[in-house]
């Protein structure tokens, strides 16, 4: 896929081998809709709302003390991501399911709420105010960790100890707790990062990535995102660190231990992962792959810091090809859980599903919601580990995306798949539905992103082909792509997107909280974002000083 | 006819906006042409997919031996080098005039481990990376005046919806797609090297392209269609660090992981790329 200046007996592209493989007759028979797998009657319906108002009758508010807080969040999972998640975690099972009478794990916790999202100085937020709302009880403003609304994006020296924002993790460790997070993106990244970190800009992961965002932050010393997480001081510093974001923690000398041929990209020399050990000493360790991983006794360990890929760790969808193995997002999970439960004085564990915003910013659905139910498989295991009695599990999302589920498929409908209704006298249609025009259509969509099928300065109308690199579009001239003959289930398939965007947006609408455990109950209504932190803290029944 | 002349039909949109000035910061590599996919509903390019080589006509066979020819003092370097750059000129000629229209230089440099492209007039470059067993581990793409770089891991292309083919990347053109979609109509010699002539013709597109299988690379390729051909030619080969002209330093810009930039919206570089769709944008889109 070199571009040639003419781009012209240039390999096959991908929309070219996408399409073959589509137009194979088995894929045709995969979009037939799936059963639903009971006998459904007037009497079940009745008799399963009858049971939902008994249970909900029977719940009695937890309002012990929480000895452990676990705070979950799938970044830029919507509500319509879990919708579209649950229906495809029970189309995959072995026996296929339709789905929409689903439940992820999250879902059959008893107490939900909305969540606003908007922050300080955004309509449509991303991820660093969300989670400091989350994290600090505080709303602030876009791109800043942990420091409130007075500071000033990217500039180090409005950061001070007036306007830092003292975050739920750091209140735990004062308090003798043990701490963790996990996350699949870097460790680094602004979710699991407002837990620990303190900066006016969320892009300064390395001391690399200070010095260009802002050489006076640089110059000044300002520390970046990996140094605080290893120099982390409250308490006895962080238990366990699981996720992505090697290359911020080693120095541009020192070859990748996985990838062949890469270095880290400290320039300072410093290696932050011996820093580690060398800290936390004995019981203490770094591990980088999947054996590393495995090796790790969560009877022994102390202080863990596991960094399984250079930037981000894989997608679900992609993990299994990964070179030196990774552990999967439940699989974190479970160790950390089992490390942390060691102090009787109990945790606090964020546990971060990074990857679904990555997916949908690339318009694709298929690794959005495969991670997506990664995330209800980690909250499973949670809830497995962990007594309800003592133990508040949150799951939520910072931010919604501009994902869709759109028109009138029958029940059971693949929901990667192309809109089939039902027909007059309630028969599932034959045929695809069609536009306007004629063409199918898929029932997940983008209201805007890369997906967008209009003629641009390099492409004409339709379908793209990889690497498709605009400078402008002319918009769509000659109406949409006909998917008939192609399989939108597979990997590789971007949904269509109605406005062309490079890459595709957060949205603004609210998400959900879904709670378990004590104080649980306090969730109710539409709530702020920053009221997740009032919920946990009122769990633990946290104090809170002058310096607040 | 097949794959081949599509992939050459999508070159149009390129060839007209390669003579206007390179893209300004953040407009994305313009005229960065599509594939196979150009203009066409699903359905049929799938059956082109799968469509068995075409013939040529008999008037594109004849105008090959002539065609290819090596510059004068050309050489090509010690089969041996490990790391190679390679040097092309564009032409793009309008009504038959002699005079080209507009000219520029491509680059390749090709080693074992990395494949890198610069377009001379242009802002952008590209590189594809693999580990020690052959397995493509990363691809990037290059802003060379906002010293940006932005980088793909296979999973972000993988979202994406594309794989790679190393064989395909470090010879330009993919061989075995020149017996699909071409004839082969004469054959000539380029530095001393044999070189094979493929040709042939469809939607009224001709396309010919001198392929050296001694070095697994075209020496030339011109695509004709109606008044406007443009036309890709070897002018140097060398051992890479015996080239007179140097890979851009790269490997000294910011880096940003393809998967963040939908994030960096407080950056007004990215902004501006996702506004235009620039690099990120529509990498595979359906
Ligand atoms: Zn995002």
């Amino acid at each position: 896929m070199i571009r040639t200046p003419f781009r012209a007996a240039v390999h096959a592209s991908c929309a070219a081998a996408l399409l073959a493989i589509a137009a194979a007759p088995a894929a045709r028979a995969q979009d037939q809709p799936i059963a639903v797998p009971r006998a459904e009657s007037r009497d079940t319906w009745f008799a399963d709302g009858q049971r939902a108002v008994r249970d909900a009758r029977k719940l009695k508010p937890n309002v012990r003390k929480a000895k452990n807080v676990i705070l979950f969040v799938g970044d830029g999972m919507g509500i319509s991501t879990v919708t579209a998640a649950r229906i495809l975690e029970a189309q995959r099972r072995q026996t296929p399911a339709s789905g929409e009478e689903n439940q992820l794990s999250f879902e059959t916790f008893p107490y939900v709420a909305l969540s606003k999202t908007y922050q300080a100085n955004q309509q449509t937020s991303d991820s660093a105010p969300t989670m400091t709302a989350m994290v600090t009880g505080v709303k602030t403003e876009e791109g800043v960790l942990s420091i409130d609304q007075s500071v000033v994006h990217n500039d180090h020296t409005s950061a001070n100890a007036g306007n830092r924002l003292k975050t739920i993790l750091e209140m735990c460790e004062e308090k003798g707790m043990s701490t963790g997070v996990v996350s699949t993106a870097r460790i680094t990244h602004a979710t699991p990062a407002a837990c620990y970190a303190h900066t006016p800009a969320r892009d300064w992961e390395s001391d690399k990535d200070v010095a260009t965002f802002s050489p006076a932050a640089a110059a000044a010393g300002f520390p970046d995102i990996a140094r605080q997480l290893v120099e982390f001081d409250v308490g006895d510093g962080l238990e366990v660190a699981f996720g992505g974001g090697r290359s911020k923690f080693l120095p541009s000398a020192a070859a990748d231990p996985e990838d062949d041929g890469r270095t880290g990209e400290r320039q300072d020399g410093r290696n932050l992962t011996t820093e580690w050990t060398d800290r936390f000493g004995e019981g203490s360790s770094f591990v980088f792959d999947r054996d590393g991983f495995d090796a790790i006794d969560p009877a022994d360990a102390t202080h863990v810091l596991g960094l399984f890929e250079r930037s981000h760790m894989e997608y679900e969808a992609d993990r299994a090809g990964d070179a030196g193995g990774e552990p999967s997002l439940t699989e974190m999970t479970e160790k950390a859980v089992r490390i942390l439960q060691k102090n009787r004085k109990g945790f606090f564990l964020h546990v971060e599903s990074g990857r679904i915003d990555h997916a949908h910013h690339a318009g694709n659905a298929y690794r959005a919601l495969t991670d997506a139910i990664e995330l209800a498989n980690a909250v499973r295991k949670a809830a497995e580990l962990t007594n309800p009695a003592d133990t508040l599990i949150i799951v939520t999302a910072d931010h919604s995306h501009v994902f869709t589920i759109a028109g009138y498929p029958t029940r059971g409908n693949p929901i990667l798949g192309k809109v089939r209704g039902n027909l007059d006298g309630g028969v599932v249609n034959p045929n695809f539905d069609t536009d306007l025009l004629g063409l199918p259509y898929t029932t997940l969509g983008y209201q805007n992103g890369p997906g967008y099928t209009g003629a641009s300065n390099a492409q004409a109308a339709g379908i793209k082909a990889f690497p498709h690199a605009p400078s402008s579009y002319t918009g769509i001239a000659s109406g949409r792509p006909d998917l008939t003959a192609v399989d939108t289930k597979l990997p590789g398939f971007m949904q269509e997107a109605a406005v062309p965007l490079g890459s595709e947006t957060h949205a603004g609408e609210d998400v959900a909280i879904y709670a378990t455990g004590p104080s649980a109950h306090l969730f109710q209504g539409v709530v702020e974002q920053n009221v997740i932190f009032h919920v946990m803290a009122d769990a633990l029944r946290l104090k809170f000083g002058a310096g607040k | 006819m097949g794959r081949i002349f599509r992939t050459i039909a999508a070159a149009a949109a390129v060839a007209a906006s390669a003579c206007s000035p390179g893209p300004q910061a953040g407009q994305g590599t313009g005229g960065q042409g599509g594939m196979a996919a150009r203009g066409r509903p699903a359905a049929d390019v799938a059956a082109d997919v799968a469509e068995p080589s075409g013939g040529a006509p008999a008037e594109a066979a004849g105008l090959a031996a002539t065609a290819v020819g090596a510059p004068s003092r050309f050489t090509w370097p010690d089969r041996a080098a490990a790391d190679v750059a390679f040097k092309w000129s564009v032409k793009r000629r309008v009504g038959g005039a002699a005079e080209p229209r507009c000219r520029w230089f491509w680059y390749m440099w090709r080693s074992e481990r990395r494949v890198e492209t610069l377009e001379s007039h242009g802002n952008s470059g590209e590189a594809w990376i693999r580990d020690s067993s052959g397995a493509i581990t990363g691809y990037e793409r290059h802003f060379h005046v906002e010293r940006k770089t932005i980088e793909y891991v296979p999973g972000d292309l993988a979202a994406v919806g594309t794989s790679a083919d190393w064989t395909r990347l470090a010879s330009v053109v993919d061989p075995s797609a020149l017996g699909r979609g071409l004839v082969l109509s004469g054959r000539a010699e380029f530095g001393g090297e044999p070189v094979e002539v493929w040709s042939g013709e469809s939607g009224g597109v001709a396309l010919e392209v001198g392929w050296c299988p001694g070095r697994q690379l075209p020496v030339r390729i011109t695509r004709t269609k109606g008044e406007e051909s443009l036309e890709m030619e070897l002018r140097d080969a060398r051992q890479a660090s015996g080239a007179p002209w140097s890979r851009p330093k790269s490997d000294r810009y910011e880096r940003t992981d393809f998967a963040d930039i939908g994030d960096r919206t407080t950056d007004p570089f990215f902004r501006r790329l996702i506004a235009s769709g620039g690099v990120l944008g529509s990498i595979c889109s359906h």
